[in-house]
Formats: structure tokens, C-alpha cells, sequence
């Protein structure tokens, strides 16, 4: 008993007890959970039943899924680049996955038997460039995509691969942007600070910056490869897309990166601008006077399953847009990330420096009342913001949807005419 | 110094050339050469938890540097370039400047690597192309490198004056972003607008390069005869 | 601890360097460049982290190398611009074929 106690105490052996929980919640409830819900939420949407026949109201489909996953045949096909075949589905998996060593699942914890004042981060690495870390695990999420498009040797898979590569480094752009914002506000890159500032304030973060909150959680979403941002595996154009190839447990590898990676998306999400394990706004639930919430088994786990909630109002969120929203056309998509977010996302940059020059910071030991002004200013701000992106959108007339026949620049009508006569 | 001899010879045959029956050899002898090389360089640091973690990534990175340069497929070349990119990183992570490590990854893995990767997976068929067979000078290409990596070699480890005391990371100012970025916005401000400058000319200069219409035999009739 | 990083530093820019020489391929050419800044890039914050006798630990290393990085990109984007025009020109990446400005 002694000896677990002590063990509880050291930070690397907690840190390994997290990783354990982060894995078991992510691959082991949270993507599974996922996609029973996928399934039924569907089904609902689309007045169906959905799953019904394994288990009480379908509950043991992921199980069914997964064991059909592993008796299938696992075909490589024979002209495929083999090394880099069976590699990608794992680095999209690896990568998917690696994100969650910096979150702060619940902050700190104080253990009784525990020396005065001494605690430990339910957390597998406090790393004090968390944000920039999980902005770089997001960047290499293009890898799986690319390197399982190409191996394939499958044009369709190409053509899926190509869409992700542009649409993944496209939408990294706002989406640096917006965590920018945040970095700025709290003036630290550590996830686990920029969590107890809005827990101890009560001011989360959206309330001050709503437009850059919408912007990030785009971002994620383009970032996840789905619905509406899934033109690298639209099934009606490109007969599956990058993962065209793939069967068996390799492509069941893919599917459960996607819902890692939602997962893990949300997870930022919520960190940033949602106030991580923070049950409720408006109210402080820290500060260094009063640090019940950091005590005991009860309150970790009571902040453990506010984030984890969060986690799966998102996923739910998710699922819902996804039969709301149809799938983008390539240049509207292109147009929207760079034509509409990323200047929106340097309005909102723009505006959060102002206000740090302006004196409008967030003191978080004022609680929310203390810092209405900082909050009314910046939703000021941000109307402002909104504002003009909708006269900059009402006084462009051009067109914005249909077919741009005047994008590419090769010479007149005439000579396309007679370019295609000789070619003919 | 022989065993840097041998990485080179090694090196010389292991690079592509049509002749060679066999590549395989060639990099087994070479990864023994550095391999022995980068223990002895890193031997006397490998008590500390530090050593073994650099000497490590110091394998991989050279390792993976070696395929980059003699890989005959230019994909797998962009792959283990990858894979130096995250030894650097480590490496980077473990010398205390975490910041510099995040960037590199984001910027190089994630942004330049990628459109590298697209523009080779673009370009290329996936079976080797015969300019990537065959090098170029070999010989002369791998007695530049040696040299220059003998000259800085024995003048790192020779004559090399004394080094500061080591610091803990914990008392170091170094890896803090907060150092850098008042480092960057005061005494290097001009320095970080013309960067940013830089960046611009260079989009520009991309967009304008990359928008000229591709030549085909048939335009290029048309364009001499003035019908364009 | 310091002479061992230079070493590092050293073989990736050797490396580099001979694959610039002898690759004849356009794409690996600007790839090798890219490896001779990841040695210099170890080579300056390895002198910054362990300063010679008499100095003190400084970020200088690490900003010289974010401006490093600044310039590989910009240097990525036109250079792989140019690569794809040339390559579109020619429908090769043939460092050889491109030679008409050569002196005979």
C-alpha cells in the first residue's frame, strides 16, 4: 500500500499511469464510442434505425467491427510501393495519438498522503512549448494521407492524396493563426497555464475571442479530413480516396486515426478556448488560496469527466455537422481558407494585440466580474470584426460560387478555340 | 581519421552508379564506419542520460542523411530527409531549445517537406529514373566532403580551445521562448522585418513563376506565328 | 560535449555537400541543400547551448536559426517553383540537360 502511494507520488510513474488512461480513452472508449454514435446518430438524422443486433441497442457494434476488421483478408495489392504501403496507416495512427501527451487532462493533483504542497500533473509531459507541439503533431498528420495515396499507385488514391495535401496545409495557416490569438491572451505556450488562467478567471476564452474560436475549430475540422472538408476521400468522385488500397486492419488503422485524431482535435479545442477540465464559466474554480479542486481522487475524477464530457458534446457535434453540411467544391474550399479565414484570423490577431496595448488583460485572480471590461471590449471587437468581413463580402460582386471561367490566363477565346482545333 | 577514410570509400561506392552490382554492402560498411565514428565522438558523454539521448539521434540523423544522399528514389530520399528532420529536432529538444525545435518541425516536416514530397510524388514515375542512377563525379563529390569534414574534424577535436563549464538546464535562460522572443523584438527587430520581407518577394516571387502557362509544341507555334 | 556537436554539425553539411556534387536529380540537389542547413542549424545551437571558456549560454545560436529557417523557405518556394517550371519546359529533372548557358 506504501509502496503504491509513493509510486502515485512520482511525476514519471504518474505520467506513465496517464499515458495508459490517455490510450485506453482515446483508442479504447472515445473512438469506438465514436463510431457507435456515428452510427446511430446517422441513423437518427436520416430516420433509420441503425445498428440494432449485436448487444442491447446496438451497444456492442465497434466490438463486431473490430473483429471483422481482423478475420478479413489483408490484400496488399502488387503494384503498390510496399514499405511505404504498410508504414502510412500507422504513422496517420502514431500521429493521431502522439498529441495527447501534453494535454492536462485534469491538472494537478494533490494525493493526502502526499508531502505538503506537492503535487502531480495528470498530464504524460508538461512540455513548455505544449501549443507548438501539438500544432507540429498536427502538421505531420498530412504524412499518412500523402504516403498511403502515392504507395497505392492508384490514380484515385492520388488525385485523395493531392486534395488532403493542399487542404491540410492550407488550413494550418488560420489555424496557427487563432491559437496565436490564445497564446497571447494567457502569454504562455503551456497548456496546462493556459487552462488554470481560465479556470481561475472564469473567463474562457471564447467569451473573448468568439470569431478566432470559430476559426480554430474550422481549422480542426478540416484538419480531421471530414465532412464537409472530406474531398481527400469522396467517395462519388474518387471511388474511396487515399485509402482506396487498403483493407483489413490497415484500413481499419485509418479509420481509427480519423477518430483519434477528432478526438484529439477537440481536445485542443477545448484546452484553448473552452477551459479545459473547468466544469462551469463565470465561476472560479482555482486559485493559489484555494486549491480544493486539486485534492483528492474525488475532484480529479470530477474534473475528469468535465473534459471528458466536453470531449463528447464535440464528437457529437461532429457527427451532426456532418449531415448538415454538404462537401465543399475545391476552389471554394481553397477560397475559404485563404480569402476568408486567414485574413479573419489576422483581425482577430490584430484586435488581441490591441487590446494587450490598450491594457485589457486578463487578470485572473479578479474572477469574471473583475474582468467585464476586458470581456465587453473584446466582444466589441469582435462584432466589429464580423462586421467587416460582411461589408467586405456584400461590396466584392463577384461571383462567388459556379464556374470561374476566367481563372486560368491563357490567352483569348479565340486561340483556346483554335489551341483545341489543332489538337483535335 | 581511418575510420573517416573508410566512411568516405564507403560512401564512393554506395552512391548511385549504374555499374554497381551491389548496393547493399557498400551501406552495410558505411552505417559500421559512422556508427563506430559517432561512438567514439559521443563515448565520453554517454555516462549522462544527456549523451546517450544525442549519441542516439546523432545515429539516426547521420544515418538518415547518408540514404538521403545515396537513395536512387527521390521519394525515399524526401522520407529519410524526414527522418533527419526529427533526429535534428530531438536533438534540438535535448540541447534545451524547445522553441527551435517546434519550429523546425512545423516549418520544415510539416510545410517544406511536404510540398517537396508533392512536387517529386508530381514529377516522378515510381520506377528510378536513369539521372537518378547514375552520379555525377562521385569520386570528386565524396573527396570534397571528406575533406571537409576531416579539416573540421581534427581541428574540433585537436586544437580546439577550452570550453565553458556546463550549466543544469534547469538554471538556464536559454531554452526560455520568453528569452527569444525579447532577444528577437529588440536587438534583432530590422533583422526580423527584412525576413519578413523576404517571405513576401519570395511568395510573390512563387506565384509568379509558377502562374507562366506550361509551353506545349502547339502554343509555341501559334506564339510565333502572333496568334496569341 | 561541444566538439561531438560540431562533428554532428560537420557530417550532415559533408553529407549534404556530397550530394549536392554528385545527385543529378533537380529535386534531390535542393534537398541536399536543405541538409547542409540542418547541420549548420545543429553547429549554432550547439555553440549557443555550450559557449566557449569565458562566455555564457546564449539564444544568438537559435536566432540565427530561425532566420535560417526563414530563408530555407523562401528558398523552398522558388526553388521548387522554378523546378516545376523547368521540369514542365523540358518534362525532365535532369541537372545535365540544363547546361545551354555552359561555356563549350
Amino acid at each position: 500500500m506504501e509502496l503504491i502511494q509513493n509510486l502515485l507520488a512520482n511525476q514519471l510513474f504518474f505520467s506513465v499511469i496517464m499515458m495508459a488512461v490517455g490510450l485506453g480513452v482515446i483508442a479504447g472508449v472515445s473512438a469506438p464510442f465514436a463510431i457507435l454514435f456515428e452510427r446511430k446518430l446517422s441513423g437518427w438524422i436520416q430516420d433509420r434505425i441503425g445498428p440494432n443486433r449485436v448487444g442491447p441497442w446496438g451497444v456492442l457494434q465497434p466490438v463486431a467491427d473490430g473483429v471483422k476488421f481482423l478475420m478479413k483478408e489483408d490484400i496488399t495489392p502488387a503494384h503498390v510501393d510496399k514499405p511505404v504501403f504498410i508504414m502510412a496507416p500507422f504513422i496517420s495512427m502514431i500521429v493521431a495519438l502522439i498529441g495527447f501527451a501534453v494535454i492536462p487532462w485534469a491538472g494537478e493533483i494533490h494525493f493526502p498522503w502526499m508531502d505538503e504542497g506537492a503535487t502531480v500533473r495528470t498530464q504524460v509531459a508538461n512540455l513548455n512549448v505544449g501549443v507548438l507541439y501539438m500544432l507540429s503533431v498536427a502538421s505531420l498528420g498530412v504524412y499518412g494521407v500523402v504516403l498511403g495515396a502515392w504507395a497505392s499507385n492508384n490514380k484515385y488514391a492520388f488525385y485523395g492524396g493531392i486534395r488532403a495535401t493542399a487542404q491540410m496545409i492550407s488550413y494550418e495557416v488560420p489555424l496557427g493563426l487563432g491559437v496565436l490569438v490564445v497564446i497571447l491572451i494567457g502569454g504562455t505556450l503551456e497548456l496546462d497555464k493556459i487552462v488554470y488562467a481560465q479556470a481561475q478567471s472564469g473567463v474562457w476564452n471564447i467569451f473573448l475571442h468568439p470569431v478566432a474560436f470559430v476559426l480554430v475549430l474550422t481549422a480542426a475540422f478540416a484538419e480531421t479530413n471530414r465532412t464537409p472538408f472530406d474531398l481527400a476521400e469522396a467517395e462519388q468522385e474518387l471511388v474511396g480516396g487515399y485509402h482506396t488500397e487498403y483493407s483489413a486492419m490497415k484500413f481499419a488503422a485509418f479509420f481509427l486515426a480519423e477518430y483519434s485524431h477528432m478526438a484529439t482535435n477537440s481536445a485542443l479545442v477545448i484546452v484553448l478556448f473552452l477551459g479545459g477540465w473547468a466544469p462551469l464559466p463565470f465561476l472560479s474554480f482555482w486559485s493559489p488560496e484555494h486549491t480544493w479542486w486539486n485534492v483528492g481522487w474525488l475532484a480529479a475524477l470530477i474534473k475528469f469527466g468535465c473534459f471528458f464530457g466536453k470531449i463528447a458534446a464535440f464528437l457529437v457535434f461532429y457527427i451532426v455537422i456532418r449531415w448538415t453540411v454538404p462537401r465543399f467544391r475545391f476552389d471554394q474550399l481553397m477560397r475559404l481558407a485563404w480569402k476568408g479565414m486567414v485574413p479573419l484570423a489576422i483581425g482577430a490577431l490584430v484586435l488581441q494585440v490591441l487590446m494587450t496595448a490598450l491594457g485589457f488583460i486578463i487578470r485572473p485572480e479578479r474572477g469574471f466580474a473583475g474582468n467585464l471590461p476586458t470581456v465587453l471590449f473584446a466582444l466589441a471587437g469582435n462584432a466589429v470584426l464580423i462586421g467587416l468581413a460582411m461589408f467586405v463580402t456584400a461590396r466584392s460582386t463577384r461571383e462567388v460560387t459556379g464556374r470561374q471561367d476566367n481563372l486560368p490566363a491563357v490567352g483569348n477565346r479565340n486561340a483556346n478555340a483554335k489551341l483545341s482545333g489543332i489538337i483535335q | 581519421m581511418t575510420l573517416v577514410l573508410v566512411g568516405a570509400v564507403a560512401l564512393f561506392m554506395a552512391l548511385p552508379s549504374g555499374g554497381a552490382a551491389s548496393r547493399r554492402l557498400p551501406l552495410i560498411f558505411l552505417a559500421g564506419a559512422s556508427g563506430a565514428l559517432l561512438t567514439i565522438f559521443f563515448g565520453s558523454n554517454a555516462d549522462s542520460f544527456k549523451g546517450a539521448w544525442l549519441t542516439l539521434l546523432a545515429l539516426i540523423g547521420v544515418w538518415g542523411a547518408v540514404r538521403v544522399v545515396t537513395h536512387s528514389r527521390p521519394v525515399y530520399s524526401a522520407l529519410f530527409f524526414i527522418l533527419v528532420i526529427i533526429s535534428v529536432v530531438g536533438l534540438l529538444a535535448v540541447l534545451d531549445a524547445e522553441f527551435l525545435a517546434a519550429a523546425v518541425l512545423i516549418i520544415y516536416a510539416g510545410a517544406i517537406l511536404v510540398t517537396y514530397s508533392f512536387v517529386i510524388m508530381l514529377a516522378q514515375r515510381s520506377e528510378a529514373a536513369p539521372y537518378d542512377v547514375n552520379a555525377r563525379e562521385p569520386f570528386l563529390g565524396v573527396l570534397a566532403g571528406f575533406v571537409v569534414i576531416a579539416a573540421i574534424s581534427t581541428r574540433v577535436f585537436t586544437g580546439a580551445p577550452p570550453a565553458a563549464p556546463d550549466v543544469e538546464s534547469a538554471q538556464l535562460a536559454v531554452g526560455s521562448v520568453q528569452n527569444l522572443g525579447v532577444q528577437l523584438l529588440t536587438r534583432q527587430v530590422v533583422a526580423v522585418e527584412i525576413a519578413g520581407v523576404l517571405l513576401l518577394a519570395a511568395m510573390v516571387g512563387a506565384i509568379a513563376i509558377a502562374r507562366r502557362p506550361a509551353p506545349t509544341p502547339e502554343r509555341d507555334r501559334l506564339e510565333s506565328e502572333g496568334a496569341l | 560535449m561541444l566538439p561531438s556537436l560540431l562533428a554532428l554539425g560537420a557530417a550532415l553539411f559533408a553529407l549534404g555537400l556530397v550530394g549536392f556534387v554528385t545527385r543529378r536529380n533537380l529535386i534531390i540537389i535542393f534537398l541536399c541543400t536543405e541538409l547542409m542547413f540542418q547541420g549548420i542549424v545543429v553547429t549554432l545551437v550547439a555553440f549557443g547551448r555550450y559557449p566557449l571558456a569565458g562566455n555564457t549560454p546564449a539564444v544568438d545560436g537559435q536566432m540565427f536559426s530561425l532566420f535560417l529557417l526563414v530563408v530555407a523557405a523562401a528558398e523552398a518556394a522558388l526553388a521548387l517553383a522554378m523546378v516545376v517550371l523547368l521540369f514542365r519546359y523540358r518534362g525532365t529533372l535532369d541537372a545535365n540537360v540544363f547546361k545551354q548557358l555552359r561555356d563549350a
